[in-house]
């Protein structure tokens, strides 16, 4: 018996999801977070994983093989301008680099002209007042034209940690990717004299062309390494604590996931929003065995909504993303994200209007209604006034919730709206839905997309409470429910693969010469192999996939085509030039490339996989009778539906009793562990072989 | 034909696909690009437009190219319609700055017809700068011309495809008198793949939804822009705004050429008249009618419609004339290459605008000039590797941005007309041209001061590298005259571009450090702005570039902004002192409060003349515009007095003139050059900085750069009844 195990530390609650890798039936688990302390409600999560499958903990992390977490902490942080004091020192002449930020300003359509973040004190990462500048100087071809100056070094160094007392340096020189002595005796010097200042070299971090987005992503190495690294090495204590002896990883903004501590071959920036990131790989993997294509995500938790769409099963990555108005260079998942959750808190505006978040309740106190001190109204209290949520039924009946405290909180602001009561929670929940059905119209109507043609795939605590409400807007005939509801981004993290990405530049003419082809491919791949095994993958469990960038000479952007496995052989090449033809054609029309000038390879890469061992996913409940309901009802309930004329007898159902093939109409809810499906009147839910629930329109 | 009505989610599909498209074809350019101008400075633009050639939608960051594409699409139909005929798989490529293209003939337009089911319902296309088009002058800026026909190549409308096969020999024509011909060969090959992928994308969507759905939702989205636009209009109060600009070099020698605009606004209309505008020159930096009307709609489009998409509908209430002949509406055969008087015509009608708009419900609209020039340098010599190099050298564009009434302009953005256009990584410049930089950082205290003020300006140095030499054309101005500003604020700071020859900089990196400017050892020169330099290895440039205007008086900008500016590095804690009124304690950089209270009385007493003349305090100022009448701007109001209507201080009461007379002449005037508002600038004697001072409060009403012995402008006047 051997385990995996997925947890998503989300900003209300820690998700765990844990699969048998024999039979490939899953478990899950939700507990309260601890922004004070996260690894306890970590601990809490496992503990509660290791009591439902009937065993102690330290017997339970014995048997697992690998966990894989992620967490939306660094993003948060980067959102609540929590960030820890940071310095960069770069070249002299240039410290504006940052906050000049190419200068351009999109101004177009709705957009309002505003500053550039980094130019600004309300929104820089770093003030130009933290930005020291040392004499060097390297060329275009790497040679130093200036040395650098140490004593320069020191001054800055001392400046920006004695006197402007900051926790981190981020380093960024020009053409250090050509020519890293410089950064890296500026590392040095700092390790040496500040050992518990954290420093990051752009060499390191990012060796790519572009000062700019090269410093970006420094910092943003920092940012992540100082708040993510202390968690992790803390996690990693308590896993240890705990009887755990195998590898801990953590998700990639991109996708997959890496190792973590001595372990950890990639930089920290690589994991910037590692949280997001399970929901649509998870989606992904689901809508494949479902045989779906074109799918739009919404992942709803606590705190933030996150929406992201699959076309033809493939998710839209981004390899310059804006971080928060900065662009970085840094592969992600393209993915929207909005201030809004279950805890988002209801306020008046001028007006007055009624507002909903972005501003959360989050996980401490949490919405009033959990009785922590929250007295704030927030959407989950105006879904358990509004007889969505059973407050005896909360998380499995583990959580208590009080409905009078829900009432007061919503009555507080009713009366500041001179509103009922029913009225002000439909309202909040009505204002919360029309702010999802914007982000999901970001995604899809705005890119030219059609939703009306896809499977919509709605998970986290309060997704399945809203999705079906949001269905009719966007004109979706397809609603999924997954069965890892809650835990549905958990789960994602259980269907990565450990992703590294090893490239070097090299400018030859076509057919380039391939003994040289051969040696640059053999040492990426020597490199991915090293990286693999560090992260604890068995050599059999290794994948290599090599891509060339390919442009015509005299252009200055490439198209990445993929290279065959193995010995080249001059004879392997025209196939690569076809694939660039047809790659290049594809994007940019037929006959569109200018041949005559000829063809140049530009960057190779090695993309190295680590797959893990992972089995079919078990159906559900295997010789149970299909189609039952009779069981599964839990009697009736009022609940408010504006389709019914208000609140109107609901049938109740109990999640885990429906079997597969079971038709619920709407109005109705099934009550699952961690969150609560809601039917309006008009809609239809169908629980398939897996448990998952798919919502249609009736007739 | 009755319009079909279409579902919401329809019509929002078809909306944000346009958009999308655009999106994409500017990617497609972009990424298949090969000059720097496509692949680093976004300067270029796509166009969707319907089948009559109204637009649809735009996309980029030149927002001229509304116009440009425009004009293609027109021409083309116009003048090969019936013969040879517009068929599916054509595209046409035109530069003729005089009725088919851009601002000047470097400026090529590609457009293709889009056919659904045989019938033609849309064009899509690009217009960019090419790198060369040929002529006497590398990279097209020819300072002696004295007719467009010395220009290089001009393309009436052409078929570049015929039934999607390109014409060789128009191709081998084109190549062969341009300089970079592989370059910008695949320069253009992005253009037409642009054109292609919009044609694609576009017949997809067609097909998606019906031509007679697409049909009736592109004159829903153009109707939709017009409608929100003259409502927009019909909230700015009717009547004359007047602006007076200068471009000050002909490209032989300095002289200041006036640019006048003239607005008027009625109901939902506005018209803006160039007439008293210099006449045209047989130098290159006259502008034709349709590159100085691309020019004003760029500057006007941002301020007025933020918030609805970029369409044929926002051409509609805007009328944009001028006589034939003038600078700006030159006649063939006079050259425009250098263009430049149409930077003077768009800021000129922004300043209208904004003069407009800061007596509206929109005020906090109102914006200051943003830095009027984009001073750029065309290089021409051998690369390091040997090989023809064009630098179209553009990283002086990020001057300040104008100053809004709620608001500081925006640091290091751009022209007004070019919002998005970027400028290169200096590695990505270091790589592909012969240049290394020494720095590029801000223009400290380049900003126009005020309550808000405006973005300061960026500072460049540079030396040849790993080559000969390179032969340089300078296109410059805004030398000696500044922008226009609101409400009292102070101009924003100019260009200077000087070279220091034959540095000792190699030997001086090489023992150790970077040195900076005043240290290097060279003999200086200035540069006139317009001419043509040589740079040779071991010479030394560097451009200063000016910030965009400031809002407001800079004693009411708010004295923790000013600390924070200083802390910055945006401003000197002299300036914070001198023209901000603002002491700060320079061991803590805090504002020392009792010390700028002072200092803020001291400068409004000294500008009245003696404290004893300042009737009443600022801070009387009742705030609260609780005065039924027009307010013009910040400090000014309009209000009812005996039979007619007077002009009186908004703070302080203070009754100034009677409505139907200039303001100006009834305040106290200072007059100074304009190193009163930047120190360091080069002074000229004709140049004169006025301030409007209120004889109650002290308070700086307004300001104005202008030439000596011209009449104050008359900002508003109302229409004749």
């Amino acid at each position: 018996m051997s385990y995996a195990i997925g947890i998503d530390m989300g900003g209300t609650f820690v998700d765990g999801i844990l699969m048998d890798k024999q039979n490939g039936e899953v478990r899950i688990q939700k507990a309260p977070s601890t922004p004070g302390n996260p690894v306890e409600g970590i601990a809490n999560c496992l503990q509660a994983l290791a009591e439902e499958m009937g065993t102690a903990l330290p017997a339970l992390l014995e048997r697992t093989d690998e966990i894989i977490h992620g967490t939306t902490a660094i993003d948060n942080a980067l959102i609540n301008r929590n960030l820890p004091r940071t310095g960069l020192i770069t070249t002299r002449g240039f410290k504006w680099t940052v906050p000049l930020m190419r200068s351009g300003r999109p101004f177009h359509e709705d957009q309002q002209l505003t500053h550039k973040p980094a130019a600004r004190e309300e929104t820089a990462w770093v003030p130009a007042y933290l930005i020291a500048e040392v004499g060097e100087r390297v060329d275009y071809q790497g040679t130093v034209l200036a040395p650098l100056s140490m004593s320069e070094v020191e001054v800055a160094v001392r400046h920006l940690v004695e006197e402007q007392q900051v926790q981190n340096i981020a380093v960024c020189l020009l053409w250090s990717f050509k020519n890293p002595t410089h950064e890296q005796a500026i590392e040095t010097f700092i390790k040496e004299r500040y050992p518990h200042v954290l420093v990051s070299i752009s060499s390191k971090v990012m060796p790519v062309m572009r000062e700019f987005e090269r410093s970006v992503s420094t910092i943003l190495n920092c940012f992540v390494g100082r708040v993510l690294g202390t968690y992790l090495d803390a996690l990693t204590a308590s896993l240890r604590q705990s009887g755990y002896g195998k590898s801990l990883y953590v998700m990639q903004s991109s996708g997959g996931a890496m190792a973590t501590g001595e372990k950890c071959h990639q930089p920290f920036v690589y994991a910037w929003n590692s949280g997001p990131t399970g929901g649509v790989i998870g989606a992904r993997f689901m809508a494949d065995l479902l045989g779906h294509r074109h799918i739009l995500s919404l992942d709803m938790g606590g705190t933030t909504t996150d929406v992201s769409l699959i076309m033809d099963g493939a998710p839209q990555v981004l390899t310059r993303p804006r971080v928060h108005g900065y662009t970085a260079h840094l592969p992600v998942l393209d993915i929207v994200s909005i201030g809004a959750g279950g805890g988002s808190i209801a306020w008046v505006d001028h007006g007055p209007t009624l507002r909903v978040g972005p501003r959360s309740a989050g996980a401490e106190p949490g919405p009033a209604c959990y009785g922590r001190g929250g007295t704030s109204p927030t959407v989950t209290d105006a879904n358990v006034v509004l007889g969505y949520i059973d407050p005896g039924a909360f998380l499995g009946g583990r959580m208590r919730v009080d409905r009078q405290l829900a009432l007061d909180a919503i009555g507080g602001l009713a009366r500041a709206l001179d509103m009922d009561l029913t009225e002000t929670a439909a309202g909040i929940v009505r204002v919360c839905n029309a702010n999802m059905v914007n982000a999901m119209r970001t995604v899809s109507v705005e890119r030219g997309f059609d939703p009306r043609n896809m499977l919509m795939m709605s998970f986290g605590g309060a997704g399945p409470t809203h999705g079906a409400f949001l269905m009719d807007a966007l004109g979706i005939r397809h609603n999924l429910v997954p069965f890892t509801e809650t835990a549905h981004s958990a789960f994602g993290f259980l269907t990565a693969d450990v992703t590294y990405s090893f490239s070097t530049s090299d400018v030859m003419f076509f057919p380039g010469n391939v003994q040289r082809l051969n040696k640059l491919y053999g040492q990426l791949e020597e490199q991915g192999r090293q990286a693999l095994t560090l992260a604890g993958i068995p050599e059999d469990r290794m994948v290599f996939n090599r891509f060339a960038d390919l442009r015509y000479r005299g252009q200055v952007w490439e198209v990445s085509v993929p290279v065959p496995a193995g010995q080249l052989a001059e004879a392997s090449m025209p196939a690569v030039l076809a694939a660039f033809e047809s790659r290049y054609e594809a994007l940019y029309g037929k006959g569109s490339a200018w041949k005559q000038s000829g063809v140049e390879l530009v960057n190779y890469r090695v993309q190295a996989v680590g797959r893990f061992q992972r089995p079919r996913l078990a159906h559900r409940a295997n010789g149970t009778a299909r189609g039952a309901t009779g069981s599964a009802a839990r009697g009736r309930r009022s609940a408010y539906f504006a389709e019914a004329g208000g609140f109107s007898p609901t049938d109740i159902f109990d999640g885990a009793r429906l079997t597969p093939g079971a038709v619920v109409s709407g109005p109705a809810i099934i009550e699952k562990m961690g969150t609560t499906v809601v039917i309006p009147p008009g809609k239809r839910a169908t629980l398939d072989d897996y448990g998952n629930i798919l919502i249609e329109r009736e007739g | 034909m009755a319009t079909k009505q279409l579902d919401a989610i329809t019509l929002e599909v078809i909306r944000n696909r346009l958009r999308s498209i655009c999106d994409e074809m500017f990617i497609v350019v972009k990424k298949t690009a090969a000059s720097p101008i496509y692949t680093e400075s976004n300067d270029y633009s796509l166009a969707l437009l319907d089948d009559q050639g109204k637009v649809l939608q735009i996309s980029g960051t030149a927002a001229f190219h509304l116009i440009s594409a425009k004009s293609v699409v027109m021409e083309t139909m116009r003048t090969l319609k019936d013969d040879p005929g517009i068929f599916p798989g054509d595209i046409f490529m035109a530069n003729d700055a005089y009725a088919a293209g851009g601002i000047h003939s470097m400026d090529i337009g590609v457009v293709s017809p889009v056919f659904c089911d045989g019938e033609m319902v849309a064009w899509a296309g690009a217009v960019s700068q090419q790198m060369d088009i040929g002529g006497m002058s590398p990279g097209g800026f020819n300072l002696e011309a004295t007719e467009c026909y010395q220009e290089g190549l001009r393309f009436p409308p052409m078929k570049l495809y015929e039934g999607g096969r390109l014409r060789q020999d128009l191709w081998n024509f084109y190549r062969a008198n341009v300089r970079l011909a592989d370059k910008q060969a695949i320069d253009m090959m992005g253009q037409v793949s642009a054109a292609r992928i919009g044609t694609q994308r576009l017949q997809e969507l067609c097909a998606e939804v019906g031509v007679d759905a697409f049909r009736a939702a592109c004159r829903t989205v153009i109707q939709m822009a017009e409608d929100k636009l003259r409502e927009k209009i019909r909230q700015l109060p009717d009547g004359v705004y007047e602006h007076v600009d200068y471009e000050e070099h002909d490209t032989k020698s300095h002289k200041f050429l006036k640019i006048k605009c003239t607005l008027t606004i009625k109901g939902d209309e506005m018209t803006f008249d160039f007439t008293g505008s210099a006449p045209q020159l047989q130098t290159p930096i006259n502008a034709t009618e349709l590159g100085m009307k691309a020019g004003v709609f760029a500057a006007l489009i941002p301020a007025l419609a933020w918030d609805s998409p970029w369409n044929e509908g926002l051409l509609q209430p805007i009328h944009i004339t001028a006589p034939p002949g003038t600078l700006i509406s030159c006649q063939p055969p006079a050259p425009v290459s250098m263009c430049m008087t149409m930077f003077r015509a768009a800021e000129a009608a922004q300043a209208c605008l904004s003069k407009a708009l800061a007596f509206s419900p929109h005020a906090g609209r109102a914006n200051a000039a943003w830095v009027g020039m984009w001073p750029v340098i065309v290089g021409y010599c051998l690369d390091q590797y040997g090989f023809p190099c064009l630098i179209p050298w553009m990283d002086g564009g990020p001057g300040g941005g104008g100053a809004w009434a709620s608001m500081d302009g925006v640091d290091n953005a751009c022209m007004i007309v070019a919002l998005a256009a970027n400028v290169c990584d200096i590695e990505w410049s270091e790589t592909y041209y012969p240049l290394l930089f020494l720095e590029r950082s801000i223009t400290t205290d380049s900003e126009g001061a005020g309550m808000y003020r405006g973005g300061v300006g960026i500072q460049v140095m540079a030396t040849p590298y790993h080559t000969l030499g390179i032969q340089c054309i300078n296109a410059q101005t805004r030398k000696h005259f500044a922008g226009f500003t609101v409400s009292g604020g102070f101009p924003g700071g100019l260009h200077t571009q000087i070279i220091k020859r034959q540095t000792d900089l190699f030997s001086r990196m090489a023992a150790g450090g970077m040195p900076r400017w005043v240290e290097l050892q060279g003999q200086e020169q200035l540069l006139e702005s317009k001419c043509r330099f040589m740079m040779m290895s071991g010479d030394v440039i560097r451009f200063t570039g000016g910030g965009g205007s400031g809002y407001g008086d800079p004693l009411d900008r708010d004295p923790a902004r000013v600390a924070t500016d200083v802390k910055w590095g945006y401003v000197t804690p002299e300036k914070a002192a001198a023209v901000y009124g603002v002491v700060l304690d320079p061991a803590t950089g805090a504002v020392d409060a009792g010390a700028t209270a002072a200092q803020r009385s001291a400068i409004r007493a000294a500008l009245v003349g003696g404290s004893s003349r300042l009737t009443a305090a600022p801070e009387a100022a009742t705030g609260n515009g609780s005065v039924a009448g027009l307010r013009l701007g910040e400090y000014l109001e309009v209000v009812p007095a005996g039979d007619g209507r007077t002009v009186r201080c908004h703070r302080c009461q203070h009754h100034i003139s009677p409505f139907d007379q200039n303001w100006k002449d009834h305040v106290i005037r200072r007059e100074s050059s304009l190193a009163a508002a930047h120190a360091g600038i080069l002074e000229h004697e004709q140049v004169v900085f006025h301030r409007f001072i209120c004889p109650g409060c002290g308070t700086t009403l307004g300001t104005e750069v202008n030439l000596r012995g011209e009449p104050y402008l008359w900002d508003y006047r109302p229409l004749p009844q």
